[in-house]
């Protein structure tokens, strides 16, 4: 496939200027609908036009709901019966080494039961999501990372390289794939309260065009001129916008008449309606209180629940990819009472992506959209010895491990009910069917219709792609 | 079958179904044999062949595992088996993944079946039963490359080009470019297009020059220059500029990748707080003209150019060192200045040669490792004379490659010199400490075939907005030779013959006809030539972000034009009004301002801006108080001018000095119309709708005067201007989130004031609290329209609800709350939250304490408008 933007800049113009000789030029200044189509072709300046993946699939959107900080595996969806047997004791042939001395196994509260006609094992932490959903989903139980780590995980699992610059999979996905909607950005990165660790790199545009950069979105902001930026005009009423609006508009189909055959200009002219679009679209998106009592009931309190809301709102106005951080920094880090933690935690968000889920297949939603759960790596099976400085006096929790850990994919093409690969008897390493981070983006974007080594870009020399050199397509996942 | 061994076959898989045949048929009576056949060699072929045998375009590792005699050999780690010893063999190490730095097959791990077979082959003996082959003459795939690279038209050296005598009207008095273009486009029967008019050009030359626009003034007198190098004098004086190093400073900035902080690094400092000194530096060596020879030493070697800074020089090595820190890790530190040296000045991508000789170009890992330990064999001592400088560290070690870029796995030592292929002659040895000055002496030697050309390229790109290679980064094996090669190879060699004068190929390039040609469209040459390869008009350019916001402060009177000094932010209030190349930017979280405008990533050197048009640009100029804040000025002026001289001089104010030019006719018409029947009106937010002041207030009759809004907002309240309370004039009026204080009489009631936006009936939902037991507590009243009383009521250490249940109102009318201290103004706190909400409670809803705001609310003039849409033009923005 032959994407725009190969060599990004003038030459498209003139493949543009091209077009224009079939006659679509700028006849008038209503232009709306007319300008609109003539402009969708790969060759438009706008590069968020959509794009027709490699092959037809289901799934058009993509939500991440990213539980940032490394949420344990063996405390969720990763069940380890062996922990509780010889619990207290050494693990057999010690710890491998992660980011911090740990000491012996450490077994988990929380009850693990059978969900849906799959019996489908997960934990109470959970329950809702399980019990409603557990058929559709398919639990990676065998991922593994490089490095135990929060910062190149979170680049590895966001953008696929540990340190290096290089763009995020929403960003290449919207590279791919563009976005139906011109009206309200194509990738928008929710994250309450401010930044997770690594900040704006986890949505990084990378050596792509910036436009394919994730928007972010503080969703402990409930106003919507604080969630979009430059969105709402404080100073001018929609009317008075729209006469200055029809005054530019005039001097622009003046200007133009003397300087036809130039996509540019035209571009623009219709950029200014797009934008003026932009902002009724971006009000209502972002605005859950006008939504029925059931829905809102159904998703329960707190910001979870309100933005997986908004992202469910975004996707069925056709927004490609939606990534919903649990919050600033690593809150699901938990080096000491985890038990606590993963708990508040699974709290604040086991009803709304219940959800979520259960709101897009009402909708219709969920066969065309892809939705992948997890962090950026698991936690051990073994106790965290105290540290000075961190959680000295106490011995409550887990540290990273990126050995062996659990995500979960659902909707879009995905093959549920099923729990695939393993970890050992302890839950510490990956051993059966094991999946790198590559794997899941390779698998990821066969799912959303491109073959991951075909997606690539130009750059210094070199066809870059999400997966580099590595990769491969886990077929056992795709319905 | 016999064919396997004499000719090597280019497609593995043919090779493997003829293997297919053989591992059923022919030796099948000999169990080891028979292993190997069915368990070994299929896996080498499917999996191995591509990069280790005679059919490999591009041998790995040195490494050929198509005979038994190549397989113990092996390539440049060593042998790849030790027969019996699967432990001790390399092959077995590489492809059951245990060592991170070498992992075979790369794009994944064989099966454990498949590990295991190996194991127990070597194990066994190592029975191969491939017959023996030559390690032969170069194979065909290679002669090709060294004859592609001899022949490629980037490398070879620069001389000197005769241009034809003379082409159509163009003469030897013409410059050589010009004939040079008139010849290409004279070959398929097209011309040049005229010269543009001086006011095209004069815009066109402020813009390409100096990146801000002429004023009307400035046109006027380009037009009214009677002497015949009236364009010569244009382009003199411009050059001469101070504004023109910083037009050059930003534009070279996007080469080495420019910013303010280092990116992502755990905890510590992340600012390059004297990264400033570097753009300072480099704006001064554009203005002075310093040759571009010395001019990209002073980057790379400045440590030794001026050890001590008492030239200033030494600030310019910021260019290698103002780079993302990728968490500290010394080698992608190392990278991203390579990266920067080779596709930065020479076109040439060395990235890949990190882990792998380069698949396309000729650049071997010896050649990166070579620049590798030029960087890493340097340090940043910090601190003064500059704290951007790199020295030499003391001991320099050997260059050894690593082995698939990775640190841990070192290769082969391997020697200490310059991109081979860019000394054909002899090596360049780089030995003068970490061989960076050698490495600085071959980019700028006159006979490096790429540095001129690399440059001059960029200089193209940056004046008419389209370079002559379309990939000014990448002048590799794969950039075809461009349509006007004579034209860059031409300007290259007499540019470094004439010693490397930045100004003066920038003079020469604008002095052509080609530069100063028209940018209309032309049906047949656009016929012959749809992407003006063959240059037959001039490129109209959209101004790039830094132009754009430089040319709105400009058009408003804003533009603070002071050169150099340290870097601002540009995206929040108080806006800055400086250039926009003082932005400070910030790698970690470029604003979205930036992103949105297709600013350069500050990440990694940028050959070329995106040019997207994407609304979130209109957003931005449309809504945001970063253009809000420009217009008052302007728009005040026209007012002024309107109320003094009539509406028409207001308006032939704001096309002056906006678009430099006199209205005509037709856009007078459309401006009085928009200037006489625009009525401001507030937009619909809930904070835009309520205001805070103080009134006079009869409370027998409801009636409100001397509206006046509350001057100051101080932590969590409006109040009066003094920072503690009583103020002088106001007394103890505040209001905050949910209540406040009035003052002392009834002309200093304190009014929550609401407007409303649209014709709308209203509930009010409300409740009135004063809690301190002394004086005679407050009053509060609710007023429509200034007038009418719809509610009043009295508390004193007592609640009281404020329900109003329908009340109407018209686009533009008020409902104001009001609180008054009735007679005594001793302990008058009072707590009012009300609500206002649409008869179905549902379609609008306001409240006082959740939408309460630090800002009072605005609304634009209509001379602000005006302003405003004049500076949205397509007219503004482009340059024709």
């Amino acid at each position: 496939m032959s994407l725009p933007f190969e060599n990004p800049g003038w030459s498209r113009w003139s493949r543009r200027e091209m077009l224009q000789r079939s006659g679509m030029g700028l006849g008038s200044i209503a232009f709306a609908g007319m300008l609109q189509e003539a402009m969708a072709g790969e060759n438009s300046p706008n590069p968020l036009l959509p794009k027709q993946p490699h092959f037809p699939v289901k799934a058009k959107h993509l939500i991440h709901i990213f539980a940032n900080g490394g949420p344990s595996h063996i405390d969720t969806w990763d069940p380890k019966p062996s922990i509780e047997k010889y619990a207290g004791q050494e693990i057999p042939g010690g710890a491998p080494r992660t980011e911090r001395p740990t000491g012996n196994l450490y077994p988990s509260t929380f009850q693990f039961k059978k969900y849906g006609q799959s019996g489908l094992e997960a934990s109470e932490l959970f329950e809702k999501t399980a019990s409603a959903h557990a058929d559709k989903m398919c639990v990676i139980r065998s991922m593994h990372a490089d490095v135990p780590n929060h910062e190149p995980s979170l680049l590895l699992m966001n953008c696929g390289d540990p340190r290096q610059v290089r763009p995020s999979m929403g960003s290449w996905l919207t590279y791919g794939l563009g976005t139906d909607n011109q009206n309200l950005p194509a990738f928008l990165s929710m994250c309450p309260g401010g930044y997770p660790i690594q900040e704006s790199q986890n949505w990084q545009a990378g050596f792509l065009p910036g436009i394919y950069q994730g928007t972010y979105i503080d969703t402990n902001h409930e106003t919507v001129d604080r969630l979009v930026e430059y969105v709402v005009n404080h100073k001018q009423s929609r009317g008075s916008q729209r006469r200055e609006l029809d005054l530019i508009q005039r001097l622009n189909a003046e200007h133009i008449q003397s300087r036809p055959q130039d996509p540019m200009l035209e571009a623009r002219i219709q950029s200014m309606e797009l934008s003026y679009r932009m902002q009724e679209e971006a009000m209502d998106v972002f605005d859950v209180s006008k939504e029925p009592k059931h829905i809102l009931d159904m998703y329960g309190p707190g910001v979870q629940a309100r933005q997986m809301l908004i992202a469910r709102k975004l996707i069925q106005r056709g927004v490609r990819v939606v990534q919903l951080w649990h919050g600033q920094g690593q809150p699901w880090d938990n080096h000491d009472k985890i038990f606590e933690g993963h708990k508040r935690l699974a709290g604040e968000s086991d009803q709304a992506i219940s959800a979520l889920l259960t709101d897009l297949e009402q909708h219709g939603l969920l066969d065309e959209t892809l939705i992948l759960w997890g962090g950026e790596f698991g936690r051990t099976p073994t106790v965290e010895m105290p540290k000075k400085g961190s959680n000295e006096g106490t011995i409550s929790g887990r540290d990273h491990n990126h050995y062996g850990f659990t995500v979960w994919l659902a909707g879009g093409g995905v093959k549920g009910g099923q729990a695939y690969g393993a970890t050992d008897e302890f839950g510490f390493k990956s051993v059966e069917n094991r999946v790198h981070v590559h794997d899941l983006h390779a698998t990821m974007l066969h799912l959303m219709g491109f073959d991951h080594t075909k997606l690539t870009y130009r750059y210094a020399g070199r066809d870059f792609r999400l997966t580099d050199i590595h990769g491969r397509v886990i077929q056992d996942w795709i319905a | 079958m016999l064919l396997l061994g004499q000719h090597r076959s280019h497609l593995p898989t043919v090779v493997l179904a003829i293997v297919g045949g053989f591992a059923t048929s022919v030796w099948a009576q000999d169990p080891k044999v028979d292993f190997f056949e069915s368990k070994i060699r299929p896996v080498l072929v499917e999996k191995c062949y591509e990069c280790h045998s005679g059919a490999a375009s591009d041998l790995g590792g040195n490494l050929r595992l198509d005979s038994p005699g190549f397989m113990k050999t092996g390539g440049t780690l060593g042998p790849s088996i030790q027969a019996g010893a699967a432990d001790q063999s390399l092959i077995l190490k590489a492809i059951a993944y245990t060592d991170g730095g070498l992992q075979m097959p790369p794009d994944g791990k064989l099966p454990d079946d498949q590990i295991a077979n190996f194991k127990q082959w070597i194990n066994d003996g190592a029975v191969d039963p491939r017959p023996e082959m030559e390690a032969g003459p170069p194979k065909a795939s290679q002669i090709d490359r060294e004859r592609q690279v001899a022949e490629h038209w980037a490398y070879q050296k620069l001389g000197p080009i005769p241009p034809p005598a003379s082409i159509g009207e163009l003469d030897v008095s013409s410059d050589p470019i010009d004939r040079w273009v008139a010849m290409g486009l004279e070959s398929k029967g097209l011309t040049m297009a005229p010269l543009a008019d001086r006011r095209t050009l004069t815009k066109r030359l402020y813009y390409d020059l100096l990146g801000l626009p002429p004023t009307a003034q400035q046109i006027t007198e380009v037009e009214r220059d009677e002497s015949p190098e009236w364009y010569a004098h244009l382009v003199d004086s411009l050059l001469q500029s101070p504004h023109f190093g910083e037009r050059m400073a930003r534009r070279w900035m996007d080469v080495m990748r420019y910013a303010d902080n280092k990116g992502y690094v755990f905890v510590e400092d992340r600012e390059y707080a004297h990264a400033f000194r570097y753009r300072d530096w480099l704006i001064r060596s554009f203005n002075q003209d310093l040759p571009y020879d010395q001019f990209i030493k002073c980057q790379l070697v400045g440590d030794r150019i001026d050890p001590k800074n008492e030239n200033g020089q030494l600030d310019a090595m910021g260019m290698l060192t103002l780079g993302r820190r990728f968490l500290n890790n010394p080698h992608d530190i190392a990278d991203d200045r390579i990266d920067v040296i080779t596709r930065g000045l020479m076109g040439v991508t060395a990235a890949c040669a990190r882990c792998h000789d380069h698949k396309f170009d000729p650049v071997s890992m010896g050649d990166y490792y070579s620049l590798h330990a030029a960087l890493t064999g340097s340090e940043e001592p910090g601190g003064d004379p500059s704290p951007m400088r790199l020295v030499d560290k003391e001991n320099q070690g050997p260059v050894h490659i690593f082995l698939r870029g990775s640190p841990g796995n070192q290769g082969p030592e391997v020697p200490r010199r310059f991109i081979s292929f860019l000394s054909p002659a002899a090596p360049v040895e780089m030995k003068t400490g970490s061989g960076r000055w050698e490495m600085a002496e071959a980019i700028v030697s006159p006979t490096n075939p790429l540095t001129a050309r690399v440059f001059v390229n960029r200089i193209w790109g940056w004046l008419t907005g389209v370079p002559l290679v379309d990939t000014p980064s990448d002048f590799g094996l794969r950039c075809e030779s461009p349509a006007q090669r004579l034209v860059l190879d031409g300007l290259a060699w007499d540019w470094v013959q004439s010693g490397w004068s930045t100004k003066q190929l920038i003079r020469r390039i604008v002095m052509s006809h080609v530069y100063r040609q028209k940018s209309d469209h032309r049906p047949e040459a656009f016929a012959i030539d749809p992407e003006n390869r063959l240059l037959w008009r001039a490129q109209r350019k959209r101004m790039d972000f830094e132009s754009l916001r430089d040319a709105l402060l400009f058009a408003t009177t804003q533009l603070d034009s002071s050169v150099g000094g340290p870097s601002v932010k540009i995206a929040q209030p108080p806006f800055s009004k400086r250039r926009t190349l003082y932005a400070y930017i910030d790698r970690q979280n470029l604003p979205q301002l930036f992103r949105s405008f297709d600013f350069a990533s500050p990440d990694a050197h940028v050959p070329i801006r995106s040019q997207t048009t994407v609304p979130q640009q209109g957003l931005l100029l449309m809504n945001s108080d970063l253009l809000q804040s420009m217009l008052p000025e302007i728009a005040n002026r026209a007012s002024s001018l309107a109320t003094e001289r009539g509406v028409d001089a207001g308006i032939e104010y704001l096309f002056l000095q906006v678009l430099a030019r006199n209205c005509n006719t037709q856009e007078r018409n459309w401006f009085q119309d928009f200037i006489g029947s625009e009525q401001p009106s507030l937009p619909n937010v809930p904070e835009n709708q309520w205001s805070y002041g103080i009134a006079t207030y009869a409370p027998q009759t409801g009636a409100l005067e001397n509206f006046r809004r509350l001057p100051r907002f101080l932590e969590n309240r409006w109040q009066g201007k003094k920072d503690s309370l009583p103020d002088d004039e106001l007394d103890w009026c505040l209001l905050s989130a949910a209540g406040g204080h009035p003052g002392s009489n009834a002309s200093l009631s304190v009014v929550r004031r609401w407007t409303a936006f649209e014709p709308m009936k209203l509930r009010i939902r409300g409740s009135l609290e004063h809690k301190p037991e002394p004086g005679d507590g407050v009053r509060g009243s609710i007023v429509v329209r200034g007038k009418e009383k719809i509610g009043e009521w009295t508390v004193k250490s007592s609640s009281t609800e404020t329900h109003v249940n329908e009340v109407t109102v018209e686009t533009g009318d008020t409902i104001d709350f009001v609180v008054d201290c009735i007679a005594d103004n001793n302990s008058d706190t009072f707590e009012w939250k009300v609500r206002l909400m649409s008869s179905d409670e549902k379609s609008y809803r306001c409240g006082s304490e959740r939408y309460f705001s630090s800002s009072q609310p605005v609304s634009l003039t209509v001379w602000e408008q005006a302003a405003q849409a004049l500076l949205l033009t397509n007219e503004f923005c482009f340059v024709d």
